[in-house]
């Protein structure tokens, strides 16, 4: 097992970092999407908090998935990808990675706007972000959510872009994310 | 003669200057009779509570109370009374709120008020006391023990009273059905109260 990416597979460092967070990111939707159409109560409180703790962890390992990219780029597009296709490529990425950031940072101003601390599963608490306001909060939790359906697109393009290399391209652009023997599978043409 | 046209005047200044010292306690009357009352300035008293809601601390206050206190700090001898109108809690999340007012917690349809009483106080040194006294809320009465100090300012035109206690919401019954549990609402609520008095006559 190789940690560091190769220029033709992911390392892996990366591919942890990809399937810990999409299979989490899966869990935290879940959790927000019951969590919202749950009404007041404590079972609501329950979720809500188990969703903002989570959302947290998630934030933290994109900064250092963020941080390792930095450090090991990831390998290179196939050569033979047209420019647009590069261009969209480059372009969902760039998004799924800023959603990942401002997901949890509107989670969390609207947390403190509408005047609840956030806690990291009860070990840590973060600071109020800025000041309780109702009309701040409604504004941030309309962002939270606009953004959060802006993910479910994006990453239906980028599912959609994965099957596309696979088995339209036949490249092994999806293979070279996979652990193990299926991502070292070669290719037949 | 010179000398009594000096003396006569003296004895009458002196007699002067003696009189609100004689006729003081009779004019005061039962003003002096017990300790000096006071009750709150409603512009600068605040009253505030902290619990625990899924593990971070959860800040609100109480915007209606009302404060009868007579104490004597010199002899740490006097009486409180302190009434907190439930309703007025506010923590800055209008759920939180209604929660907190509503059945599973405060009940404040059926419990509108919480009450201390204390006529037991003890001198902790300097201008530091301690109350023991009887905290009723939610329909129960608990003793609680208040640690607060006590200052007198302004040649007694004001005085100044701050302190914490800590409470246990399930000595009061306040949190129940699924609420009951500690680990997402916590058990213990602390109480601070920064307050400023100002003379009151006795209740």
């Amino acid at each position: 097992m190789q940690w560091r990416n190769s220029p033709d597979r992911y390392g892996a460092m990366a591919q942890g970092f990809h399937w810990l967070i999409a299979v989490l990111l899966v869990v935290q939707y879940g959790i927000g999407l019951y969590g919202v159409r749950l009404g007041t109560g404590f079972e609501q409180l329950v979720v809500l908090a188990r969703h903002k703790s989570l959302g947290i962890t998630l934030f933290g390992l994109a900064l250092l998935r963020l941080a390792w990219r930095g450090w090991n780029p990831p390998p290179p597009l196939p050569g033979d990808m047209r420019r647009a296709e590069r261009g969209l490529a480059h372009a969902s990425h760039g998004l799924l990675y800023l959603l990942l950031f401002t997901l949890p940072v509107t989670g969390w101003l609207f947390s403190s706007a509408s005047g609840i601390s956030v806690s990291w599963f009860g070990w840590i608490t973060l600071p109020d972000l800025v000041g309780v306001s109702e009309p701040l909060a409604d504004a941030l939790l309309r962002v939270h959510i606009g953004l959060s359906l802006l993910l479910v697109l994006t990453v239906a393009l980028h599912v959609a872009a994965a099957l596309w290399h696979h088995r339209v391209r036949r490249d092994t652009v999806l293979l070279r994310m996979l652990p193990g023997r299926w991502g070292r599978r070669e290719r037949q043409s | 003669m010179m000398r009594d046209w000096l003396v006569a005047p003296a004895i009458l200044l002196a007699m002067v200057m003696a009189t609100p010292a004689l006729a003081g306690p009779a004019l005061a009357g039962p003003a002096l009779a017990g300790p000096p009352c006071w009750t709150r300035d409603a512009a600068d008293s605040q009253f505030e509570f902290t619990g625990k809601q899924a593990g971070a601390p959860a800040h609100g206050r109480f915007r209606r109370f009302t404060v009868q206190a007579c104490f004597d700090p010199d002899q740490a001898q006097g009486e409180l009374e302190v009434e907190v109108d439930l309703d007025s809690l506010d923590t800055r999340n209008a759920t939180r709120d209604a929660t907190l007012r509503g059945p599973e917690f405060l009940d404040v349809s059926h419990y509108p008020r919480a009450r201390y009483q204390a006529s037991d106080f003890e001198s902790l040194g300097g201008q530091h006391y301690r109350a023991r006294g009887t905290l009723t809320l939610h329909g129960v009465s608990q003793p609680l023990a208040v640690p607060f100090s006590f200052r007198v300012d302004n040649d007694g035109r004001q005085a100044e009273a701050r302190g914490t206690a800590a409470l246990d919401r399930r000595d009061f019954d306040v949190g129940q059905g699924r609420w009951a549990g500690t680990r997402w609402v916590g058990a213990e609520v602390e109480l601070s109260f920064s307050l400023k008095l100002v003379p009151a006559s006795p209740p």
